[in-house]
């Protein structure tokens, strides 16, 4: 691969990013007073993060009982109020120490 | 009292600082495996330092390793990114005092986590999502640097321990606010179920996420609907 291919994609790969950010915010540029459609885009950030996680999350690192333990203790701490740092680094620690015991990367 | 530029910037900074340390890992765990499959490190810099985004750009990468055509790339990138379209609808109602020319410059700044803390305030300046997104920006850019040059040394596997991370700051960021609110309970349960099911359906990829995430909304804005007030707070 030469370089200018991976130019020109990592061109195509920023414009196809940024369009799907920049046009709706250039685009709507009134407050909308429909209640169902307000009530839909404030519903957003949840459904999205939700649909993000499950079942994705599962599959993200390199056995599924890491996954598992991790999300266990990302919900335990966050339900207790812990923010997102803390909340990250316990679900991390989390899943090394799981993949430690699994694979036995300990000896 | 208004707030000077530099206060908003920073308040924004200080606000955005855990997403910053958040995704540092993420990154970091992103260069190592793109350089541990092949692919040059200062192509990796400048894929997150252009695209600023964690799913599409692992995608797009992926792609290129094994010479995938443009165009090709260009496609499935798009379609993962999609949801910031979503997204950046419902932001726009926060913004809409900011002229064009900022909202388009601060556009390069919606991420996942990025977009979830500004929607928590009423209102957003420029100078505050600027500084938001700018920290999480630096943290992203130099998680990468850091994985492009440990690439080499560290076992890809172990690097992908890393990844939890973003999914561990998505949920630390849904729970309390389904603590609080039994609609936003039901809209996340929803979503989780959908985004499930649709999983399962051949040939769906992307768009299932899309679907899960936009019919959650839906049936939630229709079950319960935000009064007026509420819907700004």
């Amino acid at each position: 691969m030469n370089t200018w291919y991976y130019l020109s994609v990592i061109f195509v790969m920023a414009l196809v990013t940024y369009v799907p950010r920049a046009l709706p915010l250039g685009v709507l540029r009134r407050p909308i007073r429909n209640r169902f459609v307000c009530s839909f885009l404030e519903y957003m950030p949840i459904a999205v993060l939700s649909a993000m996680t499950v079942p994705a999350v599962f599959t993200a690192t390199a056995s599924e009982w890491s996954a598992i333990a991790a999300v266990a203790v990302a919900l335990v701490f966050s339900y207790l109020d812990f923010s997102l740092l803390p909340v990250a680094l316990f679900s991390t620690a989390t899943v090394f120490v799981v993949e430690l015991i699994r694979f036995g990367w300990i000896a | 009292m208004e707030e000077s530029r530099r206060q908003r910037f920073w308040n924004g900074f200080r606000y955005g600082a855990p997403i910053m340390l958040g995704y540092a890992p993420v990154s970091f765990a992103f260069a190592v495996g793109a350089v541990g499959n092949g692919l040059p490190w200062w192509v990796v810099i400048l894929i997150s330092m252009t695209n600023f985004t964690s799913a599409g750009q692992q995608a797009g990468a992926t792609a290129m390793m094994v010479g995938t055509p443009w165009y090709t790339v260009g496609a499935s990138v798009f379609v993962v990114n999609i949801r910031y379209m979503l997204m950046s609808m419902s932001l726009s109602q926060r913004m809409l005092k900011l002229p064009l020319a900022k909202k388009l410059i601060l556009a390069n700044g919606v991420t996942d986590e990025i977009y979830f803390l500004a929607m928590k305030k009423d209102k957003i300046t420029g100078w505050f999502f600027a500084g938001l997104a700018f920290g999480p920006y630096l943290g992203w850019v130099g998680g990468t640097v850091l994985g492009a040059l440990a690439g080499a040394i560290l076992p890809t596997s172990i690097a992908s321990a890393l990844n939890i991370a973003l999914y561990a700051m998505f949920i630390a960021i849904v729970v309390p606010e389904v603590k609080k609110s039994h609609p936003a309970l039901f809209v996340c349960l929803t979503a989780v179920a959908l985004s499930v099911v649709f999983t399962h359906v051949p040939g769906l990829g992307q768009w299932g996420l899309i679907l899960a995430s936009v019919g959650a909304a839906a049936i939630g804005a229709w079950l319960f609907p935000i009064a007026k007030k509420e819907a700004t707070s």
